[in-house]
């Protein structure tokens, strides 16, 4: 990480530059001092060492709380470093220098992968997410399905298919006893579920309307290949 | 947090799990495939019969403790003794199966589920019916993959899609993803093009430069975070050319050879190569067991091999340059840069090739 330490010897006023023309000045022991011992630089330095050995750690340094929180730490040290140039602890220029280093960590750890996604390489693509919270994956689809009926994209045999497993789902919401019987903490407030399933009910009376429609469905359902051709 | 040290090492961990080729036959035509059988010089292998086949996978998966075999091509539901295959490894190892969804009718479904295939990945590689028939080079290829998706999700099945990126197609992305919230599947991989096989011979018609790359990746980190949708990079996409620092939602990782994510392959005849993009064949695992074939010099010297150029950098070690198969198949040697990064390394985002990460501002 060099670049990262001469931004640090930099900020402490140690480094000389190098740039013809340019004088050296000592900075005042009295500034270096104060910024040594402030508690937010002493936290920004915890936060870029932490990163630090992530970024020149192996393939799955952390996990996806672990790198969540990273990043958060890495974008406080931002304002932190902000905080303590406005305080005269460290120059403008010593800021801006700083700040690219936090980019440049931001980079390193976001090359690396939590280990959750030990697995998600080409052959075991991505972690198993079983439960789905079906009033979203309902007003999500529902639209899309809408369009892609609409505009012919999707065959109509395959929009009834897709339509079939919407109304499961559709007629879970609807029912007053699944909903009662199966209660989600993270939805207190049951009438907004009600609405929505009155919408998706409209979408998909709308949509098998379409289907229905004379026109609607050409002469052939997609078949599969009726014979080996290698 | 933990800090684990840095793979690959010897000996090799033994992998979760290998890729089968079961057949080298498949009726479509997709100009960008990698079927190493399809680079100049290589022979189509001469399948085992399906006894000896099996023979061998039960013997590496006892040898190995795999848990999860992939079945391929070709296109593995042309293989005739495909449904033999997975009744018999079904009940002993976990099946993903990569199919073009073709032949997946109602019937063949039923055979299938409820719980003999883990994965299913079938390639969706536009939203408009006629570029993915055209990128397939068969008629009715996207009605048969969006049906099969369909019948699939009805049966409760896990469904990935796969979107390979090509010059072509790189516009095809977000209606590829309302397709598949659409459709229920359960992420999508996105993959750029990794020219080999009949690939390397369209590289100039099919190969995206990193700008345009890097925009649809942007695109897809917005879609993969609207959606709610997994989005795997399976590809190696070479840091000194594209920028994931930033996308949160999409997951993506160098190669895995030598690691237990590799994905050795099983091709046809039985012999073991690195992965499904090289023609190298490590041995034959018909005489010769996994474990031998790890150990041996011809592995060790694939995992060393990476460009020239790469020399230096700070991600040497664990990018490895690109991906070496495609540099195998389209340039002649693993050593080489692969067609992706030796057209655009000039264009290396971070400075000149060999330009190490840390020291490149």
């Amino acid at each position: 990480m060099p670049s990262l330490r001469l931004s640090l010897l930099a900020s402490l006023g140690l480094c000389g530059c190098p740039a013809p023309g340019c004088t050296p000045v000592d900075p005042p022991l009295a500034r270096v001092e104060s910024l040594e011992g402030d508690p937010d630089w002493q936290k920004v330095q915890g936060i870029w060492r932490e990163a630090a050995a992530i970024a020149g750690a192996g393939d799955y340094p952390f996990d996806e709380a672990g790198q969540r929180r990273l990043f958060a730490d890495l974008e406080e040290s931002r304002t932190l470093v902000q905080g303590l140039a406005a305080r005269g602890l460290l120059t403008e220029s010593e800021a801006g220098l700083l700040q690219e280093d936090v980019d440049e960590l931001v980079g390193l750890v976001g090359s690396k992968r939590p280990t959750e996604l030990r697995m998600a390489t080409c052959y075991e693509p991505m972690p198993y997410t079983p439960v789905r919270d079906t009033l979203t994956r309902l007003e999500g689809r529902l639209p899309l399905l809408e369009k892609l009926a609409v505009d012919e994209t999707l065959h109509p045999e395959v929009v009834r298919r897709v339509l079939a497993r919407v109304e499961e789902d559709l007629e879970l919401l609807e029912s007053e006893e699944w909903l009662a019987g199966h209660p989600d903490h993270s939805v207190p407030d049951l009438d907004p579920v009600r609405a929505s399933s009155q919408r998706a009910r409209a979408a998909v009376e709308r949509i098998e309307a379409r289907l229905a429609a004379p026109g609607a469905t050409p002469p052939e359902a997609p078949a599969t290949i009726p014979e080996v051709e290698p | 947090m933990s800090v684990e040290a840095e793979p690959p090492a010897r000996p090799y961990p033994w992998p979760r799990g290998l890729v089968v080729e079961l057949t080298w036959r498949c009726d479509h035509a997709c100009g960008h495939c990698y079927n190493v059988w399809k680079n100049p010089g290589v022979p189509a292998p001469e399948p085992l019969p399906t006894a000896a086949l099996l023979s061998l996978l039960d013997r590496v998966v006892d040898e190995a403790h795999l848990s999860l075999l992939t079945l391929t091509g070709g296109e593995p539901l042309l293989h005739p003794g495909f449904f033999e295959v997975v009744e018999h490894l079904a009940p002993r190892v976990g099946l993903n199966l990569i199919t073009h969804g073709g032949h997946l009718d109602d019937h063949t479904i039923a055979r299938l589920v409820p719980d003999r295939i883990r994965t299913w990945e079938l390639p969706l590689l536009a939203g408009r019916r006629a570029l993915h028939d055209a990128l397939s080079g068969r008629p009715g290829a996207f009605d048969r993959a969006t049906a099969a998706m369909a019948a699939l999700k009805a049966a409760r099945q896990r469904v990935v899609a796969v979107f390979v990126a090509l010059r072509p197609n790189l516009a095809e992305l977000e209606r590829v993803v309302e397709l598949c919230v659409a459709l229920g599947v359960d992420g999508l991989m996105l993959n750029r093009f990794n020219p080999g096989g009949a690939g390397a011979r369209g590289i100039a018609a099919l190969q995206a430069d990193p700008s345009a790359l890097q925009t649809m990746l942007d695109e897809a980190e917005a879609l993969a975070a609207r959606w709610d949708l997994p989005v795997a990079c399976s590809i190696a996409l070479p840091p000194c050319l594209l920028d994931l620092s930033r996308h949160l939602h999409l997951t993506a990782g160098f190669c895995a050879l030598g690691t237990e994510n590799a994905y050795y392959t099983v091709d046809p005849a039985g012999r073991l190569r690195p992965c499904n993009h090289s023609p190298t064949i490590l041995g034959d695992l018909q005489t010769q067991p996994l474990r031998a074939l790890l150990d041996g010099a011809e592995l060790e010297a694939y995992v060393a091999a990476r460009p020239a150029a790469c020399a230096g950098c700070a991600l040497e070690r664990r990018c490895q340059g690109g991906c070496k198969a495609a540099a195998e198949a389209c340039v002649g040697s693993p050593w080489e840069p692969d067609p992706f990064l030796g057209s655009f390394m000039h264009l290396g985002r971070l400075g000149s090739p060999g330009i190490t990460l840390s020291g490149s501002r």
